[in-house]
């Protein structure tokens, strides 16, 4: 299969001016200004096939959002190559904007004091949509998202769910082939979340639209994501899918023991009691010391066992670990 | 289908795009109609001021008339000029300012239009209902202060004219000193000189009719006063040579304003970094 997305040696600076706190600091850098050349993308090789729901994620100031700005066409690379459905985003921003949707989850593109609906309308009109086809798409996608009530209201007296909903809606509404998800789920309520990802995952399977997400939730990430590139400093130190994502990062266990006689006597290297009753015990296991099998025999020659339960710690606590790695990692 | 019917019906979409931006932008500023008509009311104070300002001036010259322009007629042109001036806010330049503070440019950039006619419509959206309830609240204003005067179909066409360019002057001024923001990211001061040139050099305070002859040949080839002073002056004493002159002077900051502004997008769009995460 051809990638529909197709990065290489994709590198982005910046080139920002310092300048020293202060009066006299400000004074100082009219006169003698000093400049700091900070590489936010460096170097970076991908490709995304039609139809993957694509997590990119990584720490604040990675180069996620750079990455996502350099797809869409809207900041030029320093260097590398990019090709979006045929298209440079660079030289073909206008052709590509046809075919791509995007959120940027903490930026609004609603009209502030106007009901959303105004919005769709114009936004029909700039993608040069036809009338029918238009009303086709916005029935389904104000059914899909439950904003029928919302239509008539001003954006600014809106919640913040329901304006995101509207938002995801308004980059919808040209049917793109490829959207860039850039944090969809801030500051939403689980409910909210959860609805949100449903519709994504629904446009995945049905529409068969490219979905490229950036996101500090680890939910979005493990219920939507079936690939996750992790990039850091700029460098992609990850590109697999989400299994091997959790077997690499993985350096724990939890394993939940009910037993039949006290769990006073527990002491096993490597296992840390997180959560304890008179008769169940919740472990965590530092695979690097000891490994589940020998906490299993150990359990059974000291206890009688009852149950046992083996899990991954929570992916918030993967992404954590992954985060926390420094540079020369 | 010809090709000739399929590029007409290209041409409409692409037509029909600007035109709604035209109608969402006027809608959006029509929102708080008494928020409207109490920006307005600037002009009626304003105006007010000039009126005691100028009688005092004429009564001290002991003259009728300054440069053939009657106390009325200086009145009503400096009327006019604050109401096509008092419409442009908020600046095109402010609003880009924004959009690279705020990051909202990864939107506005980001959709198959001309960034820069996507302002310009934006721009007449906001500029409409503006200049229509300055324009009435002036009127009735000067009608209570100074009485009526004699406009001509001429005066107020040919005025019309300069006033459609002198927008554009405007537009593509503002245009460019909001593109800096691309570099500099906070253009106050640029707009704060420019108002101001407007307001000193650009007859929106002072008549330049009252400049004494040499500044007035010099202001009235300035930008300044090409935006909104010669159409408000037009409209109110037409001489067909005055229009041709300062239709001349006009179509030439358009040109440069315009190639000024392209210039600097071109360029800008390359070094833009879009703040937040």
């Amino acid at each position: 299969m051809t990638p529909i997305i197709r990065v290489d040696h994709l590198t982005k600076l910046f080139h920002l001016k310092q300048k020293q706190p202060g009066f006299m600091g400000g004074i100082k850098s009219l006169f003698k200004p000093q400049w700091k050349d900070i590489t936010a993308v460096d170097d970076i090789r991908f490709a995304v096939e039609a139809g993957e729901i694509l997590a990119f994620i990584g720490p604040n100031g990675a180069g996620k959002s750079t990455t996502i700005k350099m797809l869409t066409g809207i900041l030029f690379p320093t260097s590398g190559e990019i090709e979006v459905l045929g298209y440079n985003p660079t030289k073909q921003r206008q052709q590509l904007a046809f075919h791509i949707g995007s959120v940027f989850g903490q930026k609004p593109q609603l009209w502030y004091h106007l009901p959303s609906q105004d919005t769709f309308n114009l936004l029909a009109k700039i993608y040069e949509l036809d009338e029918q086809e238009y009303h086709k798409r916005l029935s389904f996608l104000i059914e899909a998202f439950e904003i029928q009530d919302l239509l008539t209201t001003p954006v600014r007296k809106l919640s913040l769910g329901q304006r995101m909903s509207c938002e995801i809606v308004a980059s919808l509404i040209h049917k793109p082939k490829v959207i860039f998800l850039d944090e969809p789920t801030i500051g939403l309520d689980v409910i909210a979340k959860q609805h949100i990802r449903k519709v994504i995952k629904y446009l995945n399977e049905k529409e068969k639209v490219t979905i490229f997400l950036t996101s500090h939730d680890a939910g979005d990430v493990e219920e939507l994501a079936k690939r996750t590139i992790v990039i850091n400093f700029g460098r992609i130190i990850f590109d697999d899918t989400m299994a091997k994502l959790k077997k690499r990062f993985i350096t724990s266990k939890i394993v939940e023991l009910v037993v039949e006689n006290g769990t006073d006597t527990f002491n096993f290297p490597g296992g840390t009691v997180v959560g304890k009753t008179a008769f169940s015990l919740k472990v965590e296991l530092d695979v690097a010391i000891s490994s589940v099998e020998r906490l299993i025999e150990y359990a059974f020659s000291h206890f009688i066992v009852k149950d046992i339960n083996i899990f991954d710690p929570p992916m918030e606590e993967i992404i954590t670990a992954i985060y926390q790695q420094k540079e020369h990692d | 289908m010809t090709s000739h019917t399929l590029s007409f019906f290209s041409w409409k979409k692409k037509r029909d795009k600007y035109l709604e931006i035209v109608k969402v932008q006027s809608k959006n500023t029509t929102t708080y109609v008494v928020n409207l008509f109490s920006r307005s009311l600037v002009i009626l104070l304003r105006i007010w001021v000039f009126t005691q300002l100028y009688t005092v001036t004429y009564r001290v010259a002991g003259a009728t008339r300054i440069d053939d322009f009657t106390l009325p007629m200086l009145i009503w042109t400096l009327m006019i000029t604050q109401s096509f001036q008092n419409s442009t806010r908020p600046y095109v330049a402010r609003i880009i300012e924004e959009e690279v503070k705020t990051g909202s440019l990864a939107y506005t950039l980001n959709r198959p239009y001309s960034y820069l006619l996507f302002h310009y419509a934006g721009f007449l959206g906001r500029i409409l209902p503006s200049l229509l309830t300055n324009i009435l609240v002036g009127i009735g204003v000067c009608l209570i202060l100074v009485g009526p005067i004699t406009f001509t179909l001429s005066g107020l066409a040919g005025g019309t004219v300069l006033l459609i360019l002198g927008y554009l002057i405007e537009f593509s001024l503002m245009l460019s000193i909001g593109l800096l923001s691309f570099w500099v990211e906070d253009v106050s001061a640029f707009v704060w000189i420019y108002t101001k040139g407007q307001l000193v050099l650009g007859g929106v305070l002072l008549p330049l009719t009252l400049f004494p002859d040499y500044l007035r040949k010099i202001t009235e080839m300035l930008p300044f006063a090409a935006v909104f002073y010669t159409p408000a002056k037009l409209m109110v004493s037409f001489q067909p040579e005055t229009f041709w002159y300062y239709l001349t002077i006009q179509l030439f900051w358009v040109l440069l304003s315009i190639l000024t502004a392209v210039f600097l997008y071109r360029k800008g769009i390359k070094h833009v970094s879009i703040n937040g995460g």
